[in-house]
């Protein structure tokens, strides 16, 4: 009688969407550290979000046409059912891959932070582990999961960026515009293409429960994460300065390792970390939920869960031998490299699919 | 020498018992012919017995009646047969009842009225053939009674202390409500201690259970719906609601479930809360306990239905969520500042039960970094000269407390003073002074086990002296690390958990703004507007809004 429905709340979307954005954007601040904007990094990170914002509405809006499909069912019906099949394999290979960097940022950052002497294999595992099992689960526990971690993120993120603000010297900030426009439009680029996690959305709307409000979460949820972007770009420049804040790997780690707020308060990085291990839990939980959600409804099996197992040794192995190690996964992010890749991967679909659609709908068939 | 002789004396016993046995029915003539009663021989065993006796009818004649009774009940001492002769005809009659179970003034008066009020009456209508009828109709009406021609309920109604009264030429009997037995005294819970709280706590009697919930709710709308559990023990069992505030799935699911238990005996809640708790793996209770009657009454008016068993004095609470828990009466009775102070206390203790020695260890292992440089100094000249790892140390404190706590429980109350004493000073003092374990350890395990009995509930603080260890070991083997997945599996599991579909982390995951006047802090009484929202969602409002209490003259 109680039924098990696969459903999440839209607050829970939003949850997901904004810790997922939050994690990898502000780990290792990509408006910073992938291109010269440098002391024009907060202005960087406007602009990125309204271009973000456009890609959300593109994603979005497609998929709330079939408000109770996924996109691999959306496709096969827009384009019929081979070559449907055939580009929504894009979208699993982007969770797959996504998943992976993603899992191998973190398993970079804890070594180079904590455990210098851990092998990748058991940082990635402790997360692999914990997400396989949630996902086991179900998307509900998921959801419950972000509503918990959510104010825990949230307030470590922010106690991380607001304790240096005693320390920060804003005129690190000038001079604004000194090299021009192009620069910092240019460091919009790889933030941007990280939006390709809000294409989680085409996964996730069949199992919001008021999908018609599920593309203005999203949208609030990119623009709180992007206000936390546009506030650490701020603080991470007038701490460190722009130089040694685009030099750092991990800027907002160095930023919080090289205040002391008293004798007693010095090494309070356990708390970001912490949080970014939770965030991190959270994404790569989304990511195999879509990848195994989807796999299993191209296969048309009954129970994605089958799949969980083998697509997270695939995830694994994939993060450890992505990379051969932080420096590539840093020049995996310039503009120049990530930013063909991933829209390639996230808007040649969708553009095929919308430019079905109007193709259709002049057929008048929806 | 004794032993022989014993045996010889046995072996003459049982010769002699053969002997008269076989005569028995030649010394005793008499017309009555014992009736032929399949099942109930000395070699059937007890699911025949039950069975035989199930659906046996009554006979019109008393001796009859009397002889299956024997059958049926042997020769327990304590059941009495009292027979009589009633009336100006002399019709034979018997009382039934058993020992212990009646009280003697109730039983006094229906003795007095078959026996001597009978004369009072007409004599057509004590004649042999509506002397039963009269008996019920005019005799015995102050006494609340009923009839049964079955032998089955006839003894299940003598079993819970009421008298049966038989006559000769009906065959039926008269049941006659004489129950009295003794009950201990409603007292103040011992286990739930409070220092505002109401005093009065459950008792072994389920009717006087039930009847200090029904002085507090004395609205009809409070039904307490009533079955027996256990073939042999017939255990009686009451679930308590409000009629129109629960949801009727909820008492669905939990009619089914307990009509789904098939067992021989309930010796308390309990055993009921194995059989219909929704995770019966799982280290966290999904179902709460109480032998606190206003803690009851408070959950039954948010919506939640609470289940009695004859015999505990723990009532079982349903649905159930984490944070039931941690809720103590005393919470509610003081003004809200202060109440919610110790309860947001109690969530950081209940952590530090849990998480404590796992980061301890955690730290000193693998991140010496994290602590300040004094701290840090300090802690590893204090463990200078201990000659095992942390985690050895932790472990081996950490096992001592359990042992310690664990006998300072069985130990009758006048010793338990004593072993915490040795334990504590003389154990801890003397392990330090030899150098087994550093004074950190012991400052850390007696923080922790002083954190984990804030934990109002015993079952939620069981799990987390278990689930302490765990952290401990993923401490131990991966540092902080270890012990943030410990942290994220055990969230996973609580989210997933349910109890009767209620989500057990409600209203933290998922996220009820609403629910959260009384779940990390409680508010005010006056701002508590609303029924917890997945419980009493038939009718949200308990209260109407802006009871704020306002000096005289004051305007807002």
């Amino acid at each position: 009688m109680f039924l098990f429905t696969e459903k999440i709340g839209n607050s829970q979307l939003f949850n997901i969407l904004f810790i997922m954005r939050t994690t990898i954007v502000i780990s290792f601040l990509p408006v910073l550290t992938t291109t010269q904007a440098l002391q024009d990094a907060w202005l960087a990170s406007i602009i990125t979000f309204f271009l973000s914002a456009l890609c959300v509405y593109l994603i979005g809006r497609l998929a709330l046409i079939f408000p109770d499909k996924s996109i691999i069912q959306y496709s096969q019906e827009l384009l019929g059912s081979w070559p449907g099949r055939l580009f929504s394999l894009f979208y699993p290979g982007l969770f797959l891959f996504m998943g992976a960097t993603d899992l191998r940022i973190y398993g970079e950052l804890l070594r180079s932070v904590f455990l210098p002497e851990t092998p990748l294999i058991v940082i990635q595992s402790s997360i692999v582990i914990a997400a396989v099992m949630v996902v086991y689960a179900g998307l509900e526990p998921l959801g419950r999961m972000a509503d918990l971690i959510f104010p825990v993120f949230t307030l470590s993120i922010l106690f991380t960026l607001l304790f240096p603000v005693v320390e920060a010297d804003f005129g690190n900030l000038q001079p604004v515009l000194y090299n021009g426009w192009r620069p910092v439009l240019f460091a919009t680029l790889t933030p941007v293409a990280i939006i390709a996690q809000y294409a989680h959305l085409t996964m996730l709307i069949p199992s919001v429960v008021e999908p018609q409000k599920a593309l203005r979460s999203a949208l609030s949820s990119l623009l709180w994460a992007s206000l936390i972007l546009v506030f650490a770009a701020l603080i991470v420049v007038a701490v460190l300065g722009a130089d040694e804040g685009a030099r750092a790997a991990f800027p907002v780690f160095k930023l919080i390792r090289a205040i002391r707020i008293s004798e007693f308060l010095e090494r309070i990085e356990a708390f970001p970390t912490f949080a970014w291990g939770l965030g991190l839990f959270i994404t790569l939980s989304v990511n195999l939920y879509s990848l195994s959600k989807g796999l299993s409804q191209l296969c048309r099996l009954k129970n994605h869960r089958h799949l969980l197992l083998p697509l997270a040794v695939i995830l694994s192995t994939l993060a450890l031998q992505g990379y051969s190690d932080f420096l590539e996964i840093r020049s995996f992010f310039k503009p120049q490299v990530a930013a063909p890749f991933v829209f390639f991967l996230l808007l040649f679909p969708l553009a095929v699919l919308w430019t079905a659609y109007f193709f259709k709908k002049k057929d008048s068939v929806f | 020498m004794s032993i022989k002789s014993g045996l010889l004396q046995k072996l003459a016993r049982v010769l002699l018992r053969k002997i008269k046995n076989t005569r028995k029915p030649n010394a005793k003539k008499t017309d009555w012919k014992p009736k032929e009663l399949p099942g109930l021989g000395d070699f059937n065993d007890l699911s025949q017995r039950e069975k035989a006796f199930q659906d046996l009818p009554l006979s019109n004649r008393l001796e009859d009646n009397l002889q299956l009774f024997r059958q049926v009940t042997g020769e327990s001492y304590d059941v009495n047969i009292q027979e009589f002769q009633s009336g100006p005809e002399k019709v034979p009659a018997a009382l039934l009842y058993i020992d212990g179970l009646v009280d003697t003034n109730a039983l006094e008066i229906t003795l007095h009225s078959v026996k001597v009020d009978i004369f009072l009456t007409n004599m057509d209508e004590v004649h042999k053939k509506n002397i039963f009828e009269t008996t019920r109709r005019r005799l015995l009406s102050v006494i609340e009674s009923r009839t049964t021609g079955n032998m089955a309920e006839l003894y299940y109604g003598i079993s819970i202390g009421r008298t049966a009264l038989l006559f000769d030429g009906t065959a039926r009997a008269l049941i006659c409500e004489t129950q009295g037995w003794n009950v201990r005294e409603v007292s103040e819970p011992s286990a739930e201690a409070s220092i505002r709280g109401v005093r009065e706590g459950f008792v072994e009697s389920i009717r006087t259970n039930t009847s200090l919930v029904r002085r507090r709710i004395r609205s009809p709308n409070l039904w307490i719906e009533s079955m027996e559990i256990g073939s042999l023990s017939k255990t009686e069992l009451a679930f308590a609601y409000i009629k129109g505030l629960v949801g009727e799935e909820i008492l669905g699911e939990l009619r089914s479930r307990l009509k789904n238990i098939k067992v021989d005996g309930i010796l308390g809640s309990g055993y009921i809360e194995d059989y219909i708790s929704d995770n019966p793996c799982s280290l966290f209770p999904s179902l709460l306990s109480t032998e606190r009657v206003d803690r009851v009454v408070g959950n039954l008016l948010e919506g939640r239905v609470a289940i009695f068993v004859n015999g505990s004095s723990f009532a079982l609470i349903i649905p159930a969520g984490f944070d039931s828990f941690l809720q103590a009466p005393d919470d509610y009775f003081e003004p809200f500042p202060l109440g919610a102070f110790i309860r947001v206390l109690r969530y950081i203790s209940f952590f530090i039960a849990l998480f404590l020695p796992g980061i301890y260890v955690a730290v000193l292992t693998f991140h010496p970094e994290l602590l300040p440089v004094p701290l840090l100094l300090r802690i590893q000249a204090a463990r200078e000269g201990v000659p095992f790892p942390v985690v050895v140390e932790t472990l081996f404190m950490e096992i001592v407390f359990e042992v310690l706590r664990e006998a300072g429980v069985r130990l009758p109350m006048i010793v338990g003073p004593a072993i915490s004493i040795v334990g504590a000073l003389v154990l801890g003092d003397a392990a330090i002074r030899a150098g087994i374990v550093s004074p950190g350890v012991v400052i850390i395990v007696a923080f922790t086990a002083i954190a984990s009995f804030t934990i109002p509930s015993f079952t939620l603080g069981l799990a987390a002296r278990i689930l302490r260890f765990l952290m401990l070991f993923l401490g131990a083997a991966f540092g902080l690390l270890g012990v943030q997945f410990g942290l994220l599996v055990l969230l996973i599991h609580l989210v997933s958990m349910r109890s009767f579909g209620y989500p057990y982390m409600a209203p933290f995951a998922p996220f009820i703004w609403g629910d959260m006047k009384d779940s990390l802090v409680n508010l005010f009484w006056w701002k508590q507007v609303y029924r917890p929202k997945l419980l009493g969602y038939r009718e949200p409002r308990r209260q109407p809004p802006g009871q704020k209490p306002q000096q005289p003259g004051k305007k807002e």
